[in-house]
């Protein structure tokens, strides 16, 4: 345990998203004219009828739900770095509320992929994706269902 | 929109050969598009081709290497990428040349070759790159249909077994079609007890990636009726981008456009068909059969409801009262569909237009659909890359 929280954490899209061990965040942007939401950040406004040149950096809601998933059974090609051997990864997408736009990942690894249901409160973490071949931690965001609190 | 007339049509059958060259394919659906037209390669005064992705330069100049193996004629020859839309983008810009006047008979080709097994980016490793992001996510275009299987299993009741029964349907069509790559009959326990690939779709469920090619000769209507007495005719020819705020996650895409400001009235998918039947001044109800983009089992219940057969959620009730089948109300992918060919991504578009007009012309045999007059095609792809063709008799 200690000897993996040493390694070098590397974010695959740096700046995209903090990295923040306990509550990351993505990093979207805003545009001020017509307040419309971007994730990835834009250069500038993308809605043709604004075309503003003024955005302004902006976490994005680190809570969502639960739009849609699916458990993938078969390894995909490079870019893709698999385990070996290897094991079934779920990837999901959540929309979040505010921002009314709706963000890709995989779900966190350590999920019962079996429980997954469509409309789930939903969470963002920062996870490993692979080890790349200097020793490092490649990671990126994952959503995981958020936790009901024992009572 | 004005009309302008097929007057060939040909294809290579779709499969897999990784030993071959994509203008083997390409060679034989030209010289085939050219004997159906009772035409001379002379004869042809522009070539428009799709570019197939996996055979570097050459693949770029799809054209450009078509017509040197057919022999140069010094005609001008153009190469379009829109991803499984270029096929259609290579019609749209012939039917440009000729209603404008430029050019009086084209012809459209599409060969292609790729790789076995889920397609990946090409080109570039910058994880920036969507496209690349995706694939190292994981997100295969297989994930992505299945994660809109999910959404219709959830808001529509959708179950394992109507989409198997898609696939079982589609075996059935295909099974004689000479140009398909799997013409064998599939039972619903064959289909249910294929390996899950992305859940909840299966192996059976999902469109293989295809080698394969197809031409058509187009040609203005006045150049037509020189040739033949009643020409088939394509009546619509929609290539359309996405609008914003785009909320569908499209391939690649990892994020939708927000829709804080403004809401779509139509998704991307209802538009692309929306803009075809406006250029025919047409509507769903006319049509008499229609090919479309099962990319899997479960988007093409979706298409029937873009398209306008039904409404949202009775698609399944379309399937399994035989609506769709050969001999039912509106048969869909009488061909066989992507099901039966696998997609060969240039060729793709155009292949679906040759369907229509083997069967407008009735002269599809044992997957004839009778006294079909109106077809209309739906393709679909990469980065807003999408097209609708109409054709008519």
């Amino acid at each position: 345990m200690d000897a993996e929280s040493e390694k070098t954490r590397i974010a695959l899209t740096q700046g995209w998203f903090t990295m923040d061990r306990e509550k990351p965040q993505l990093i979207g942007n805003r545009c001020k004219s017509c307040g419309d939401f971007f994730f990835p950040r834009t250069l500038y406004c993308r809605n043709p009828q604004c075309m503003g040149r003024d955005l302004e950096e902006i976490p994005l809601a680190r809570t969502g739900k639960l739009w849609s998933f699916t458990v993938n059974h078969y390894e995909p090609p490079p870019p893709f770095v698999a385990p070996d051997p290897f094991v079934p990864y779920a990837l999901g997408v959540v929309e979040l509320q505010k921002e009314r736009l709706m963000v890709m990942g995989q779900i966190s690894s350590g999920c019962d992929f079996e429980k997954l249901k469509i409309g789930m409160d939903m969470e963002l973490v920062v996870e490993k994706l692979y080890d790349d071949e200097k020793g490092n931690e490649v990671v990126i965001w994952k959503w995981k269902p958020v936790q009901t609190p024992n009572i | 929109m004005k009309e302008i007339a097929i007057l060939g049509i040909g294809m290579h059958p779709w499969g897999k050969w990784p030993e071959k060259k994509f203008a083997e394919y390409g060679l034989v659906a030209a010289r085939n598009a050219l004997a159906d037209a009772g035409i001379q390669w002379k004869d042809i005064q522009y070539l428009a081709a799709g570019a197939t992705a996996y055979s570097g330069t050459p693949g770029m100049l799809a054209g450009s290497v078509m017509a040197e193996e057919l022999g140069w004629t010094g005609i001008p020859v153009t190469t379009n990428y829109n991803a499984c839309a270029s096929g259609a983008y290579a019609l749209d810009n012939a039917r440009a040349r000729i209603l404008s006047g430029m050019c009086d008979v084209a012809m459209c080709l599409g060969a292609d070759w790729a790789p076995k097994g889920f397609f990946a980016p090409s080109g570039t490793r910058d994880p920036k790159d969507l496209d690349v992001l995706r694939f190292t996510m994981g997100a295969t275009n297989p994930a992505y249909f299945a994660m809109y299987a999910m959404r219709r299993m959830q808001n529509y009741g959708m179950t394992e077994l109507d989409m198997a029964k898609v696939k079982v349907k589609n075996s059935r069509h295909g099974l004689h079609n000479p140009n398909a790559r799997y013409r064998k009959e599939f039972t619903i326990e064959e289909v249910l007890q294929s390996p899950i690939v992305a859940s909840p779709l299966r192996l059976y469920e999902l469109c293989a990636t295809s080698d394969g090619a197809a031409a058509v000769i187009l040609s203005s209507m006045e150049y037509a009726r020189k040739v033949t007495t009643s020409p088939i005719t394509i009546a619509a020819i929609s290539t359309v981008s996405p609008r914003y705020p785009d909320d569908v996650i499209n391939i690649p895409r990892i994020s939708t456009d927000s829709t804080h400001s403004s809401r779509p009235e139509l998704n991307f998918q209802q538009y692309v068909p929306r803009k075809a039947y406006e250029q025919a001044g047409i509507g769903p109800e006319d049509l008499d059969l229609a090919e479309v983009y099962d990319l899997s089992s479960a988007y093409e219940l979706d298409w029937y409801e873009y398209i306008g057969l039904c409404k949202g959620g009775e698609a399944e009730r379309l399937l399994n009262d035989g609506d769709t089948t050969i001999g039912g109300r509106i048969p869909v992918n009488p061909s066989g569909g992507l099901s039966c060919f696998g997609e060969a991504i240039p060729a793709q578009a155009i292949a679906q237009v040759c369907e229509l007009v083997w069967q407008l012309r009735g002269a599809a045999g044992p997957r004839q659909v009778e006294g079909a007059k109106v077809g209309l095609t739906i393709n679909f792809g990469l980065m807003g890359n999408a097209s609708s063709v109409i054709v008519k008799r």
